[in-house]
């Protein structure tokens, strides 16, 4: 079977698990994206609900 | 072609106990779960259940159908079934259904270790029971006196039908809130994994085309989901507060409700599809043993069917009346989402060309969906057509068309990827035999519901209604006899899902001979926390 470049493949055997920093860093990222995109999604709501011809 | 094996993986089931690491038991391991899997494993047993009870409530549709005259139920309470049976497969069957995928697969495809919000995820998921019950409670509660029944304005609320009608319409925005507010947790959560839990070196274009369909997916939710949430506080206004948003005696439009829920509306269906789109080029690239043919062409198809989704929302009213350049508009962008929608099309074909293919049962429905759902998409190409439209609208050309774009796109897309995930989730394989089984029967029987209803759309049978004239009473006949089959056919698939959780014949870790990506790594079933190991893409 012919290998996609663009399918990814793991490297099982890397050591290494995930490091506290950099997930720490990934939450903190993930908290404020997530914040960013229910404001979004609020103030959709509220100009819908204003809406008026 | 399944890899099938009784070896042992070194990384094997943990054992069951929450994210944080203390041991649960019985129901409060599921309440309390914050691990994506039993998250998952919760979306899609809903989905089951919903899926069978919104099933039931069309049976009893059908069966009023069988002949023309009221034989079973008064026009009030079939008004009041069409309705509620198509909300709940929308909102409360295919849409959590999708979500548990999601929750399943995407960590254990981006190399992630859970979702990026997991106790967002756990609310998520409880907010849809209490929300289903709203939706379904009325009938019972009519039973005891108490209101006059269910929501009995078709899953649309069109206004002023619905600012006029009973507390079921209440019961139905509420629910409605609830189901959108479950489903804008669900999207962000997804959004801010893919953002930022990809493993190293996992860049946006190797991310798998699954994670791809769920990101544009999760947009649309976020973009449209407060627009029909704002249009039903709007109705609940209009219904309880005296304000006349749609009420045309007070200076409202009944047109704009049109206009806003369809908005959320025509995303909705790719918002239902856009999950199985992606999903489509794995399971055919791994009985093709070929790898996905046009990867940034899906990608790029993805995005623009995601764009186009939000500008083409007043086709579904083209005969409410709009001035003509807004019906040309609405016309041509309608058909310009075939382009790539064909896009995709074309590579899921080329990706099966002069390909080792091999029909296992996840093959025959990824088989099925694209002839059935190329159907659907014919179809639809004609009622975007205005002077076309202004013959087929509100008919069973309507009913033919998104059934076969929903059930034949959306639901067994769905079982595709049950199939095709099912022994990797649970580490044993699922009956083929019954598998195949369940898919001819699901075809077979799904054609003759469904096929009879272009023609009786074609001939003016409206729909919704509960009564027709004798000349539709044949094709009506056949229509019911296949509902039933189709109906009790899925009785097969959830024993064969029970049956291969029980237990079976071992699954090997890759499961398919043909698959490649990730989640194929770990072992089957994966451990309680995926990639505690973090993988390096190369």
């Amino acid at each position: 079977m012919t290998t996609n470049k663009r399918t990814p493949q793991a490297t099982p055997d890397l050591p290494g698990s995930f490091d506290t920093e950099e997930l720490a860093r990934r939450r903190a990222a993930s908290r404020r994206l997530a914040w960013a995109l229910g404001a979004v999604a609020l103030a959709i709501y509220l100009v819908g609900m204003l809406f008026k011809r | 072609m399944s890899n099938a094996t009784s070896a042992d993986h070194g990384s094997s089931h943990a054992g069951h106990h929450t994210h944080g690491g203390h041991y649960q038991g019985g129901v409060l391991r599921w309440l309390t779960t914050t691990n994506h899997k039993d998250i998952g494993t919760m979306y899609l047993t809903f989905a089951l259940i919903m899926f069978f009870v919104g099933g039931a409530m069309i049976l009893a549709v059908r069966a009023e159908l069988f002949q023309p005259g009221l034989q079973l139920m008064q026009p009030e309470f079939f008004n009041q079934l069409i309705g509620v049976h198509a909300l709940v497969m929308i909102f409360a069957a295919l849409m959590p259904a999708a979500t548990g995928f999601a929750n399943w697969q995407i960590p254990l495809m981006i190399g992630a270790p859970d979702m990026a919000l997991p106790r967002i995820n756990n609310w998520g998921f409880w907010l849809l029971p209490p929300a289903a019950l709203l939706l379904t409670l009325p009938f019972f509660l009519a039973l005891f006196g108490i209101g006059d029944g269910a929501v009995a304005t078709g899953w649309t609320l069109y206004a002023p039908l619905s600012v006029q009608g009973g507390i079921g319409v209440d019961f139905a925005i509420f629910a409605i809130h609830i189901l959108g507010v479950s489903s804008i947790l669900g999207s962000i959560n997804i959004i801010v994994t893919i953002f930022n839990l990809r493993a190293p070196g996992m860049t946006m274009m190797k991310l798998p085309l699954f994670a791809w369909g769920w990101l544009i997916t999760a947009f649309l939710l976020i973009a449209t989901i407060p627009v029909l949430a704002g249009a039903v506080t709007m109705l609940l206004t209009d219904r309880h507060f005296g304000t006349h948003f749609f009420n045309a005696a007070g200076g409202g439009d009944p047109i704009l409700f049109q206009h806003l829920f369809w908005f959320f509306g025509h995303p909705e269906v790719y918002i239902l599809l856009l999950p199985v789109w992606g999903l489509m080029p794995h399971v055919v690239s791994t009985f093709s043993r070929k790898p996905i043919y046009g990867y940034k062409a899906q990608v790029y198809s993805f995005i623009a069917i995601g764009l186009l989704s939000v500008v083409v929302w007043a086709h579904h009213f083209f005969t409410a009346g709009m001035p003509v350049p807004a019906l040309l508009y609405f016309m041509y962008s309608t058909m310009s989402i075939s382009l790539p929608l064909a896009v995709l099309f074309f590579c899921w074909i080329a990706t099966m060309w002069r390909g080792s293919m091999t029909f296992e049962t996840p093959m025959l429905f990824a088989l099925g969906f694209i002839v059935l759902f190329g159907i659907a998409g014919l179809t639809g190409l004609v009622l975007a057509d205005v002077a076309a439209d202004a013959q087929y609208h509100h008919s069973y050309f309507v009913v033919a068309h998104f059934h076969y774009a929903l059930f034949a796109g959306g639901i067994m897309g769905v079982m595709t990827g049950v199939y095709y995930w099912l022994p990797k989730w649970t580490g044993h394989m699922f009956s083929e035999k019954l598998g195949k089984l369940h898919f001819w029967l699901t075809v077979l029987s799904f054609n003759l519901t469904f096929m009879p209803q272009f023609f009786l759309g074609l001939a003016g049978m409206p729909r919704r209604i509960p009564d027709y004239a004798l000349q539709f009473a044949e094709f009506n006949a056949i229509s019911t006899v296949g509902a039933f089959i189709l109906g009790f056919s899925q009785l097969i698939f959830a024993y064969n899902i029970w049956r291969c959780v029980r237990g079976g014949e071992k699954a090997s870790d890759k499961v398919w001979e043909g698959t490649q990506g990730l989640e194929w790594e770990l072992a089957s079933p994966p451990p309680h926390h995926s990639w505690e190991v973090q993988p390096v893409i190369k």
